[in-house]
């Protein structure tokens, strides 16, 4: 996958596109990383992603508590819209993490999906 | 509104019904406190019930309905009129907020929750905190019901633990999860307690597991499938932790800690040790550290799954219920198990048979008298089964007599009687609404006022007295007021004013009473916005036919009106007497027979207008059923009578002859042969042939009205 690293005073953005799955594992793991030691708020954009799997999903949660840790933050960027991730969440039952890292649409996509599915709803 | 529970809203039925009674009764004993307390349980109930079957808004409602009368019963404040026209008010509202498909007017509760308040703020110094809704579990009825859906799911707990080195292994999650929504919809929760920060984690290897719930038609073996080429390097688990075909009617399912213990989370020490603290499992377990977030995640999440599952399945399957007692249904059981003996036997002679024993017909007989015992006994027990008694009904004419009494401005007493006489539950259901109509008719038309009835020497108080005791086949069900009795002259003036009769036709004052009956007859000038403008008493002659009864009306000036339906007990088998004329066969409703004979010639006599016999002295119409039916085949030489009784007219039936007894099932005739009055419909006896049912009451009209 490409990922571009844009780094601002406050923020460092990572701009990723192409497929974020296992074969991209590592590479997607060292650049997390060095983002969340730059500055206090990393910003994952993933409007162009078109693939997203599992290893991808947990190296989001990885993120997550990695930044916990370190008591700094890690979002996606909610206006960069991404199908696939939503998907895979939504398919890996990563509600909450996704809850976490989430923008709020979504997580209000993912809570209504939750509630449709307790629901006995077809998956949309 | 979507979700409904069935349970709740028999529950909510009996309940407000309950509700009404007793206000009723309190209005006499204002003091009385089993009454103040029963009518809060009561209201409690509702409340609580209802915010569990997430009916919030008559969980709100109700709930300062229930504080007024919590302190009503505590004796904070005493009942009077006004409280108790503001409750009933209440328990209306409640019903339109459970029962009614229209939307409701948020002025209306708000108004009577006004008035509430009116009562409740002296006493209350503080503002009243906002209880949490109780959820208090609700002991599901007694009865069973049965699952009519052809295939029955199955709710599988599935736990997937891939080990860490399933990707590398090229093996994809998703995937796998994607050919499991081929089965059902799964709800899945990721456990992802074990994944490290970003400095630990191996980013190729699998740090997550998995719990998915799934509801599906399939078995085990259909899940198991799609993950046999993974089987060596995962670890699966499935459990089936609810089955439709279990009958299962708590709908109550696994408490958390038992779901974490199944999970394989805790051990049932910790279980029992957390439990003895009182507070929430989840809660405790997680301040332990017994257990992470996520799984106490999935286990609330399963427990919330099923019980949706539950409830979704109970809603599909009640359509309307019925309360039946036990003793009914273990009676039934046993008849069953008969029958299946029975059965046994006769599979074992019909096999015999083939083997070339041969079966005497002794024991064919045998068996067959038992079948029909066992069937007779089969029908009675089911039919039993749909009997209520008329109680429900004639305790939901109170509320009417008072409302109407007010409304109207004259004092009217109700009084029932016979009110354990058992109907079929259809039946009961259709008569409703002519019984309200008759009442409101009473009530409007035939009472006086006080006044008036203070002046002819009456009591003040008009009463109105429902009735109702079995006869024979049927039921009788007066309705008999103590008021001014029709008028003769103004329904013959109305008459001849609608042309329903010519003006210068001589009726009988009862013949004349019946003209009531006619479509778009009413006697008074203005409608009244109760009774309506003269629709009423047709449709009701209508509505009773329809249950294949009658309607008939009485009345002496003065002294008031009675209104009698006859109603068969059961819609649809009857006992008949199978007769036959000519070439054809009929049947005839047995409960209306009286005697049978042959017919000699001297029973014959001449009359003025009609012919009749004499039978051991007694004058009694007869029909020719050859004549009447036109029956051409040639005349026996002796030939046979049947005595019937409809109501209080007897008629003797000259038929060929009488064949015997035969159990009825009715089947109705084609709407295209309702033309002909005789025949109320037909059946098909036993070699397959159709024998037509005599209808007794039109037959008896013919003689009485000399057609």
């Amino acid at each position: 996958m490409d990922i571009e690293l844009q780094k601002n005073t406050h923020e460092t953005r990572l701009v990723c596109r192409g497929n974020a799955t296992a074969e991209a594992a590592s590479q997607i793991r060292d650049i997390l990383l060095e983002a969340l030691q730059l500055t206090p708020t990393v910003m994952i954009d993933l409007a162009k992603v078109e693939k997203v799997d599992t290893t991808f999903l947990q190296l989001l949660v990885s993120a997550e508590r990695t930044a916990k840790e370190k008591d700094k933050s890690i979002q996606i960027d909610p206006s960069a819209y991404c199908e696939a991730l939503i998907k895979s969440a939504m398919r890996g039952g990563f509600y909450r993490e996704a809850e976490h890292l989430g923008s709020s649409s979504t997580n209000t996509i993912l809570a209504d999906y939750y509630t449709q599915v307790m629901q006995g709803g077809d998956r949309g | 509104m979507a979700d409904q529970s069935e349970y709740y809203r028999e529950e909510a039925r009996e309940l407000l019904e309950l509700i009404e009674q007793k206000l009723i009764d309190l209005e006499n004993q204002p003091e009385d406190t089993e009454l103040l307390h029963a009518i809060f349980r009561a209201f409690h109930t509702i409340k609580g019930s209802g915010s569990m079957f997430g009916y919030d808004e008559v969980a709100g409602f109700t709930h300062e309905i229930e504080t007024l009368f919590d302190y009503l019963r505590d004796k904070r404040i005493s009942s009077n009129k006004q409280i108790i026209d503001i409750a009933l008010a209440a328990k209306d509202h409640i019903s339109d907020l459970i029962f009614s498909s229209e939307a409701i007017d948020p002025e209306a509760g708000e108004s009577i929750l006004e008035s509430v308040r009116g009562y409740l703020a002296p006493l209350q110094s503080s503002l009243e905190s906002s209880e949490a809704a109780e959820k208090q579990p609700v002991p599901p009825p007694a009865t069973e019901s049965v699952e009519e859906n052809g295939t029955l799911e199955t709710t599988f707990r599935i736990t997937f633990s891939p080990q860490r080195e399933f990707f590398l292994r090229g093996a994809k999650v998703l995937s796998l999860l994607l050919e499991l929504e081929s089965l059902g919809t799964p709800l899945i929760f990721a456990h992802t307690g074990e994944i490290p920060t970003l400095e630990q984690i191996d980013p190729e290897l699998c740090y997550t597991s998995w719990t998915i719930l799934l509801t599906t038609t399939k078995d085990r073996n259909a899940i198991q499938d799609i993950f046999i080429f993974v089987e060596d390097y995962s670890e699966l688990h499935i459990n089936v932790i609810d089955d439709a075909a279990q009958l299962d009617i708590t709908s109550e399912y696994k408490r958390i800690g038992e779901i974490l213990y199944e999970q394989g989370y805790v051990d049932q020490e910790t279980v029992e040790s957390i439990m003895k603290q009182k507070e929430r499992f989840g809660e405790v377990a997680m301040k332990q550290g017994v257990v992470s977030k996520d799984a106490l995640d999935s286990a609330l999440g399963e427990q919330q799954y099923v019980r949706e599952v539950r409830r979704r399945r109970q809603q599909q399957q009640s359509g309307t219920t019925i309360r039946v007692k036990s003793e009914k249904l273990d009676d039934l059981v046993n008849l069953v198990g008969e029958i299946v003996t029975l059965q046994a036997r006769l599979a074992q002679y019909t096999e015999s048979a083939h083997d070339g024993d041969t079966v005497s017909v002794a024991e064919l007989e045998n068996v067959s008298e038992n079948m029909d015992r066992l069937t007779s006994e089969l029908r009675e027990n089911t039919m039993d089964i749909r009997m209520i008694p008329l109680a429900e009904t004639f305790n939901s004419f109170h509320r009417l007599v008072r409302d109407l009494s007010t409304e109207l401005g004259k004092e009217v007493e109700l009084v029932t009687s016979g009110a354990e006489t058992e109907l079929d539950k259809n039946i009961i259901d259709a008569l409703n609404d002519p019984l309200v109509h008759i009442i409101r008719n009473s009530i409007d038309h035939g009472l006086e006022s006080s006044e008036e009835r203070q002046k002819a020497g009456k009591a003040g108080s008009g009463t109105v007295n429902i009735s109702a005791e079995h006869s024979g086949a049927n039921v009788l069900i007066r309705i008999k007021d103590d008021g001014r009795g029709l008028s003769a002259d103004k329904i013959r003036k109305k008459a001849v004013q609608r042309r329903i009769i010519g003006k210068d036709s001589k009726l009988s004052d009862k013949d004349l009473y019946s003209l009531i009956f006619s479509p778009g007859f009413s006697t008074t000038e203005t409608a009244t916005s109760v009774s309506g403008r003269g629709v009423g008493m047709d449709v009701v002659k209508r509505n009773i036919e329809q249950l294949r009864g009658k309607v008939h009306i009485d009345s002496q000036p003065n002294l008031g009106t009675t209104i009698t339906l006859t109603i068969p007990l059961t819609l649809s088998i009857i006992d008949g007497l199978l007769v036959s004329i000519g070439l054809e066969r009929y049947v005839i409703n047995l409960s209306a027979v009286e005697e049978c004979f042959e017919l000699t010639p001297e029973l014959f006599q001449e009359g003025q207008r009609n012919e009749y016999l004499s039978i051991r002295g007694e004058i009694v119409p007869y029909i020719d059923l050859r004549e009447l039916f036109t029956v051409q085949a040639a005349v026996p030489q002796f030939r046979e009578i049947t005595v019937v009784k409809a109501g209080e007219s007897k008629v003797a039936l000259i038929v060929d002859s009488i064949i015997g007894q035969h159990q009825t099932v009715i089947k109705p005739l084609n709407a295209a042969l309702n033309f002909i009055q005789e025949v109320s419909g037909s059946t098909i006896l036993g070699d397959g042939t159709i024998a037509f049912i005599l209808d007794i009451n039109k037959l008896t009209e013919k003689i009485s009205t000399g057609v």
